[in-house]
């Protein structure tokens, strides 16, 4: 080893860095060469010269961390179970949808729901399903019906109802009439629409003179 | 838990949701690692604060670290990160200046006198920092320059230079002094 290897590794010696071959041989350099045992002194005196200019000190108060409570077991496994469940049911839900299909209706602020398969005809006439195409039927078979315009017109305006001319008028008006009722009972969403039509052929049977009849006339119906 | 488990064993036990192994590791470090900084930084509140984040970082980022027998190199090197981003670092000078820490922690004066204290302090101060940085780390630390290497990120020949230039510094403004 030369003065110049010595000197490179002058650091690991006296941190005490080397392997054992290693501290060998600068041992051996640093007995036959007095510039590098004088090196090495003067690394010490350095060493020592900086650690007593900053002494250590003990900082203000300890840094240790809360000791935070454990999560239990029981409590991770819970959490994982509720993960499933949770997963479960809105799989069920997303199936019973796919298999019901429920046809979603929101006419004239109402919302109504129909599912495809859910009624059944053990159910009776309160059950049926009104669609609107059958009320807007209805309705028209009920204006193409002959009016009696003339009759009306001999009516004294007092607000009673108009009588039909004939038998066949008397029973399409009571078939409107249980009609109108499965509406109101079965099919609410529908129900401003067929006041419509029902304020429209009410008025049409009363003639023009008398509109504000036709508001009690439904309410009389609904009842 | 025994008192003489390695900070690899810490580590371990820390990761497994044991919070005061972790807090026996900052037992073990944070004297040296609160020093490390104020001598940097040359601030007390600003070495607290950082010393403070620094465990705080090491614990939530616990996971990451690969070689958990280089748990301290690991952790000084997130504390120079730390100080390095840290925009409030005061004059290295004004670090040399403070000596109300003229006596050591327990209690006794130390027999260098006040003058030569500053005097030492000043020729560090005036280092380059990153020749600062290795000699706080290998003289006033004991770090090995495997370690010094995890916690500057620099090759051991490029500190080993560091550290030859810092001493020569050190010992060319001595020399002029006296």
């Amino acid at each position: 080893m030369n003065c110049s290897d010595f000197q490179e590794r002058i650091a690991e010696r006296v941190a005490g860095e080397l392997s054992a071959e290693q501290r060998q041989e600068m041992d051996a350099h640093e007995k036959i060469c007095p510039s590098c045992r004088r090196s090495v002194t003067e690394w010490r005196e350095m060493q020592s010269l900086l650690l007593a200019s900053w002494p250590t000190e003990n900082p203000p108060r300890p840094f240790f961390l809360p000791n935070l409570p454990q999560r239990s077991t029981w409590l991770e496994t819970a959490r994982i179970w509720f993960a499933f469940a949770s997963m479960a049911a809105v799989t069920g839900c997303l199936l019973m949808l796919a298999i019901l299909r429920p046809a979603v209706n929101f006419d004239h602020r109402q919302l109504s729901i129909n599912f495809a398969h859910s009624h059944t005809g053990e159910e009776g006439i309160s059950a049926q399903t009104v669609t609107q195409a059958q009320v807007q039927a209805w309705v028209r078979q009920a204006l193409e019906q002959p009016t009696p315009q003339g009759a009306e017109k001999m009516q004294p305006a007092s607000g009673s109802r108009a009588l039909p001319s004939s038998e066949e008028q008397a029973r399409r008006l009571t078939q409107l009439g249980v009609e109108f009722e499965i509406l109101k009972d079965n099919q609410a969403s529908l129900w401003q629409q067929v006041e419509q039509h029902g304020l429209y052929l009410q008025s049409a049977w009363r003639g023009p003179a008398e509109p504000s009849d036709s508001k009690e006339k439904l309410n009389f119906n609904r009842q | 838990m025994k008192q003489a488990e390695t900070d690899t064993e810490l580590v371990e036990l820390a990761l497994s949701g044991r919070v005061e192994a972790f807090n026996l590791l900052v037992w073990r470090w944070q004297r040296q690692l609160y020093n490390f900084l104020l001598r940097l930084s040359g601030d007390r509140s600003l070495a607290e604060d950082l010393c403070q984040e620094a465990f705080l970082r090491s614990y939530l980022n616990l996971r990451e670290l690969r070689e958990k027998e280089r748990f301290a190199s690991w952790l000084f090197r997130i504390a120079v990160n730390l100080y390095r981003s840290d925009r409030r670092r005061p004059s290295p000078l004004a670090a040399a200046a403070d000596l109300n820490d003229a006596t050591d922690s327990a209690g006794e004066a130390h027999p260098m006198s006040r003058e030569m204290q500053l005097a030492i302090r000043t020729l560090i101060s005036r280092l380059r920092p990153e020749l600062r940085e290795v000699v706080f780390l290998r003289f006033f630390h004991g770090f090995q320059f495997e370690e010094m290497a995890t916690i500057l990120d620099c090759p051991v020949g490029t500190l080993k230079s560091r550290l030859y230039k810092a001493v020569d510094e050190l010992r060319a403004g001595l020399a002029r002094q006296n």
